[in-house]
């Protein structure tokens, strides 16, 4: 199944998040869990995305083994509930597409996770400042793929079975 | 000139005559309606009549603007979203061996792999006895099913583009029980790809999923409540024996110490493309039993921490207890579609006089994130997409869950958060039964 922009619209930003799993139970003394990659090692690492060819988002990461080649992009979270944002505390974190070449950032774009109170982990990456500074962090913003058509793929439905099925219009009142 | 004014007498007399010919029928047709009317006793009707009269349309349309309920956000305002709907109650009980959608295209960029957005085998729809699937017959309702556009450049007709199309109901109650369960010796066909084998021995681990299969991949947001029992059985360094129960989350079995009330919920937002499993981090097991357990508990120090990483395929059912904003939608990009309600959630329970009663998130004012006070639904995300605001994986049970040995260090971890992790656990989830007529679905 294609959607194609009209001729004369704009390109669009065909993007998604693979994982925000966010816990929101009061913060107290059990909020204490590092969210994001920091989670792979106990075993939270997504099936699909090996750490290997995953991005790892802002934070330490963008200086010292930072895999610009990764496909994916993987925010990195951690938490203190009793002193900050307990929803960042969770087993997952915020992942999205960067597909290489094909995707773009897009600064100040609102990141979905917001909508669960997890705070926005722009995108960003290692620049050269020059001889005196190094090497910094410059934010980058949210990767999409920008494109004129997408394919959100195939769809079947197998050995369906209709046993009832009954409708009842309601009547003038009804709530 | 004598031309001229010879046709403008002549268009005079026709119109006069045309006049005439109008008023000619007029009296025809009056006297003929007279008759009509004195010959078929016909009366005229008063005010009052029209009081007993009552209908209302079947399909109801509707427009809202991606910017102008509360909430509005950079998903939504460049949308108009148009809404058809039938003013009625949809029931169904049905079986599907197979309910993938989306598969391939642009998110197999985000799973690294070959997969569907949603891919789910053996689906049953079916009614509820309370957080439980219903009997095999049962129906889930559908309350207003719909459908909704989401439209671009809405304004300008030459740039109009449908976004994204979205099928749903203000409500839905019932249950969605998936997938089967195997035991030792059979081939579980659709786990080819991870854990095909199953050893029903097992309490943990790839095995464990091997005896399940159901949801291979969800895209989509669910509100969860979860909870859980479970007769846990250790030993401690090889040498100290654990057989307690633990609990956590609300629960309605007496065995344990967990309560039913609202604020022993929990409550886990789950939302994403292709989401694999479910995870619960820090969960505070609250135990009893004897020897040492009983030992702990009269000093009240009988709170263990565990983490779970779970499977979805571990997981058979979710129940829906009168949902609302349920839906099923696919977009080529992020869209926040209008709630059916057009108010936030919170708005919404509070309206209802329910705040602080429901067993939802956002009727606490301690649990509610951002999305509670949206009346724009959670972006759904570029593919396909399911939303359910509110879905109840509660009263898991599993009355033998053997741990086996654990170290001194796995012993410490239970002490503290996040706690000692248990990947994929048995959580004895047994597939509701959906047979019905000649159906050789269970």
């Amino acid at each position: 199944m294609f959607f194609r922009k009209c001729s004369t619209c704009a390109d669009f930003d065909a993007f998604a998040y693979m994982l925000t799993a966010v816990d929101v139970r009061n913060g107290n003394s059990q909020y204490t869990c590092p969210g994001g990659e920091g989670c792979a090692g106990d075993g939270y690492t997504p099936r699909g995305v090996g750490v290997s060819n995953r991005n790892d988002g802002p934070g330490d990461q963008y200086t010292d083994g930072y895999d610009m080649s990764g496909r994916y992009y993987a925010i990195s979270d951690s938490c203190q509930a009793t002193s900050g944002d307990p929803y960042r505390c969770g087993y997952g974190g915020s992942y999205s597409v960067n597909a290489g070449a094909k995707h773009v950032f897009v600064l100040n774009k609102l990141d979905p996770s917001t909508t669960f109170g997890v705070a926005s982990r722009p995108y960003k990456e290692e620049v050269d400042c020059g001889f005196f500074c190094g090497t910094t962090g410059e934010t980058r913003g949210i990767p999409v793929i920008r494109t004129d058509v997408v394919n959100i793929g195939d769809s079947r439905i197998e050995g369906m079975q209709m046993n009832y099925m009954k409708f009842t219009s309601y009547g003038a009142g009804s709530p | 000139m004598q031309v001229r004014r010879k046709v403008i007498e002549m268009n005079k007399n026709k119109k006069i005559c045309n006049v005439r010919i109008f008023i000619a029928l007029l009296m025809v047709s009056y006297s003929i309606s007279g008759k009509a009317l004195s010959h078929s006793g016909m009366v005229e009707l008063e005010d009052s009549d029209l009081r007993e009269v009552s209908g209302q349309g079947l399909f109801v349309a509707d427009m809202i603007r991606g910017d102008e309920l509360t909430g509005a956000n950079e998903y939504s305002t460049p949308f108009n979203f148009y809404r058809v709907g039938m003013d009625g109650e949809m029931q169904l009980n049905l079986n599907m061996t197979k309910l993938q959608l989306g598969c391939g295209g642009v998110n197999d960029f985000l799973s690294g792999h070959a997969g569907c957005d949603i891919d789910i085998d053996y689906v049953s729809m079916m009614g509820r006895d309370g957080y439980k699937p219903g009997d095999p017959q049962s129906p889930v309702t559908l309350d207003r099913p719909y459908m909704e556009f989401a439209i671009k450049n809405d304004d300008t007709h030459t740039m109009r583009e449908v976004v994204g199309i979205k099928i749903g109901a203000a409500t839905v109650d019932g249950f969605m029980a998936t997938g089967r369960r195997y035991y030792n010796g059979v081939v579980n066909e659709e786990n080819t790809g991870f854990g095909s084998t199953c050893n029903p021995s097992d309490f943990v681990g790839a095995n464990v999923v091997g005896c399940h299969s159901g949801l291979n991949s969800v895209s989509g947001f669910l509100g969860t409540d979860l909870s859980l029992t479970m007769r846990v059985k250790a030993a401690v360094a090889g040498l100290i024996p654990l057989d307690a129960w633990g609990c956590t989350g609300r629960t309605t079995t007496t065995v344990d110490e967990c309560g039913t009330s609202q604020d022993e919920s929990i409550f886990v937002d789950l939302a994403g493309t292709r989401m694999q499993s479910l995870g619960l981090r820090s969960a505070v097991l609250t135990l009893n039993g004897d020897g040492i357990v009983s030992l702990l508990q009269a000093i009240g120090l009988n709170d263990v921490y565990a983490q779970l990483n779970a499977d979805a395929r571990t997981v058979h059912g979710l129940a829906f207890a009168e949902t609302g904003d349920f839906f099923l939608s696919f977009q080529r990009e992020p869209v926040a579609y209008p709630r059916y309600a057009k108010v936030s959630p919170t708005e919404e329970f509070t309206e209802q006089g329910l705040m602080g009663v429901a067993l939802d998130a956002c009727a606490t004012t301690t649990h509610d994130t951002p999305r509670c006070h949206s009346a724009y639904a959670v972006p759904a995300n570029t593919g396909w997409w399911m939303n359910a605001p509110s879905a109840k994986l509660v009263d898991v049970f599993n009355d033998d869950f053997d741990l086996g040995n654990v170290s001194i260090g796995g012993a410490l971890e239970l002490l503290g958060a996040p706690g000692f992790l248990i990947e994929n656990p048995e959580l004895n989830f047994h597939r509701a039964q959906n047979c019905y007529g000649s159906s050789k679905f269970c």
